[in-house]
């Protein structure tokens, strides 16, 4: 199927909007969008909200017309490609949440055979193969019987998942897969999103919020701003404050001490943390909670230092005032607030 | 059924298969019941020879059999056998679980009709109700009224896009159907007016074996259509985003689904007049006894459950041992409402239909 220098998926100024055909008014959400996707990876879209990271992907998979541009898969231009042809390329995971009642877990993943069988849906031995192969991919053998309307969201969305594998795309799109879950199911989803690229070779194209987890799996990171689409590896957009523009004049900035996005602070004082990681570093942290710049070593107006004493860790305040010693980070920092 | 030695699925099938057979028996038990029944009391042994041809003696038997009570008993098989099936399509393509063949429409525009024949133009020509032409006139009507209204919601259908625009939309359609009934009403004399308030009871009695083949072969039409539209109604279940993913054409299967339904309770309604809550109530009763949200399966046992339930529903209309006969309409109602409230109470979980 894949040829060389055939790009997968090309976007040639393609915009995205909506129009309505009764006043021929057409609202321009986002583009002239330029994209070429050569191998299959996995590919987060950052963005903010209303910026049209949903409209986008409801575009890419057909479910809503383009306003202007053109976009290719596999060379061949999207409105020329069928349907059902069109159903056997891209599979789409929404946001949306299923409520039906008596529908088990195995049905549903067998509803993504739809494009495949004929008018009565019976299922042939490939169809059952594949079925199966996509209810192991996504761990859910022990849900399979379950009514859908039981699962927790985080299960939720890997039936969901399954049932895009069992529609046997080479391409999938999935808005906001993380969204309603809890923080592992996030980091489970994703995981699971990284690794079929990698085992089924797929090319995965989801939008997400989570951008600190997206950062560890995603080979490469669309982010939309108002200034048009970056792409590139996390890292190069952190080598080259791509995210500067993605998030304009809010105080956000990278920490590239505890690798994670921060909302950036004011410090009115400087406090000097002695001891050993983690402690120090937890520390600091929840100095910085309160208004302390944290420094290492250096003099400052206070000194922490952390020890252990009997088993049990302890604080040290050393001021002006004299010494204070402290139990626990909450009782370290009540003394700052109280004081303050 | 025992689950060590088959797989859940296939003892769901099994489940499946016997419950239809259950309930197939069932209807047929009902059928004959239905038969046996009447002001004039027959033998079931004669009823069965009858029936076979193999008593040709008894006239008046056979004339009642053949002229009244079978085709009546057979209007009540395919009256409830389509109003459930179009029920269940109205149900999955709106996901909305109080849908039924009635929300688009069509019989307030069968009504609308009918009350244009028998109010109207009734002052012209003097209407008697048991007339051959006059019935095929109130059916003709009926037809017509509901086709207009059927084509206007086939137009919006390709038109507009959202699903609940056009929900409501048929609704909108049927209150003003009615409003002009209303008006007709108020305006026509005694007479006409016990007419249409008659027809609009319903009643699964008045049709004749040449009316019955009509009704028959149009309802054939519909039914055809909702089996081949089964596979696509499940993928419906998942809405219109996953639907147009999976290479759906979803203006095309509403558009059948909407022509099948209308088929089949448009027809429904000209030949027997609005006949209520079967087409919300069995869906349901289907869902819950199947315990299955696959067409495949819900199509048949609706068909079979809705003739079940309107052949119940004509037995105790017709007050066994009694000379009278009650309206059909009232019947399903008091039938049907104690399933709807307990479908909301009891199930809140599961109300939604998709």
């Amino acid at each position: 199927m894949k040829e060389t220098d055939t790009p997968i998926l090309k976007l040639e100024d393609l915009q995205i909007g909506y129009s309505r055909s009764s006043s021929r008014k057409v609202s321009c959400v986002y583009g002239p969008l330029n994209v070429d996707i050569q191998e299959p990876e996995m590919i987060g879209i950052i963005g903010r909200n209303g910026i049209g990271k949903s409209t986008l992907l409801r575009t890419l998979t057909g479910i809503q017309p383009a306003l202007k541009g053109r976009m290719f898969i596999y060379g061949s231009e999207s409105r020329k490609i069928s349907r059902s042809a069109m159903a056997r390329l891209i599979s789409y995971v929404s946001t949306e949440t299923l409520h039906i009642p008596n529908l088990q877990v195995a049905d549903l993943v067998t509803l993504g055979r739809f494009p495949y069988t004929t008018w009565f849906g019976k299922l042939n031995q490939r169809d059952t193969l594949i079925i199966e192969d996509a209810i192991e991919h996504t761990g859910i053998q022990h849900l399979r019987y379950k009514p859908v309307y039981k699962l927790s969201d985080g299960e939720k969305q890997k039936v969901m998942i399954a049932r895009a594998l069992a529609q046997d795309t080479p391409i999938i799109f999935l808005d906001e897969p993380t969204a309603f879950l809890d923080l592992p199911a996030r980091h489970e989803i994703l995981r699971l999103l990284h690794d079929l690229t990698r085992k089924k070779s797929k090319l995965i194209v989801f939008s997400t919020h989570d951008l600190s987890i997206a950062m560890d799996e995603v080979d490469k990171l669309w982010l939309m701003t108002g200034e048009g689409l970056f792409e590139g590896a996390p890292e190069d957009l952190l080598i080259n404050q791509g995210f500067r523009k993605l998030f304009g004049n809010s105080d956000m900035e990278y920490d590239t001490r505890s690798m994670a996005f921060k909302f950036s602070r004011e410090f009115k004082r400087s406090i000097s943390v002695l001891g050993e990681p983690p402690y120090s570093t937890y520390t600091s942290k929840a100095m910085e909670r309160i208004g302390f710049r944290t420094t290492q070593g250096e003099t400052a107006e206070y000194t922490i230092t952390i020890a252990s004493e009997n088993n049990a860790m302890q604080w040290k305040v050393t001021g002006r005032d004299g010494i204070s010693t402290f139990g626990s980070i909450y009782a370290l920092t009540s003394f700052f607030m109280k004081e303050r | 059924m025992s689950e060590q030695f088959t797989s859940p699925d296939e003892s769901r099938k099994i489940r499946s298969s016997v419950l239809i057979i259950v309930l197939i028996t069932l209807m047929l038990c009902f059928f004959l019941v239905n038969l046996l029944l009447g002001p004039v009391k027959i033998p079931v042994r004669n009823i069965i020879s009858i029936l076979f041809g193999y008593d040709n003696n008894s006239g008046v038997w056979q004339s009642i059999l053949f002229d009244f009570r079978l085709p009546k008993a057979i209007t009540a098989v395919v009256a409830g056998a389509s109003l459930a099936v179009s029920g269940l399509q109205m149900q999955t393509v709106f996901r909305n679980p109080l849908a039924g063949p009635d929300v688009l429409g069509i019989s307030s525009g069968a009504s609308l009709g009918v009350a244009l024949v028998i109010l109207g133009f009734g002052r012209f020509f003097a209407f008697n109700n048991s007339t051959v032409l006059s019935s095929w006139l109130q059916i003709i009507a009926a037809c017509i009224g509901s086709g207009v209204v059927l084509f206007l919601v086939l137009f919006i259908s390709l038109r507009i896009r959202d699903i609940m625009t056009i929900l409501i939309l048929g609704i909108l359609f049927g209150s003003a159907a009615n409003a002009v009934v209303n008006i007709l009403q108020y305006f026509s004399n005694q007479s006409m007016l016990k007419a249409f308030v008659v027809w609009s009871m319903g009643s699964l009695g008045n049709l004749t074996a040449s009316q019955l083949q009509v009704l028959c072969l149009s309802l054939l039409a519909g039914f055809l259509l909702s089996v081949s539209s089964m596979r696509v109604l499940n993928v419906l279940l998942l809405g219109e985003n996953y639907s147009r993913s999976m290479g759906v054409n979803i203006k095309f299967t509403r558009f059948l689904v909407f022509l099948s339904t209308s088929i089949l309770s448009g027809s429904i309604t000209a030949f027997c007049g609005p006949l209520a809550f079967v087409g919300i109530v069995v869906p349901h009763l289907a869902r819950m006894i199947f315990k299955t949200a696959d067409h495949r399966v819900l199509i048949p046992a609706c068909f079979v459950l809705g003739a079940v339930l309107m052949l119940l529903a004509d037995l105790i209309s017709q007050l066994p041992g009694s000379q009278s006969v009650l309206p059909i309409n009232s019947v399903t109602a008091i039938l049907g409402i104690p399933v709807v409230i307990w479908v909301i109470i009891a199930n809140r979980r599961l109300v939604s239909v998709s």
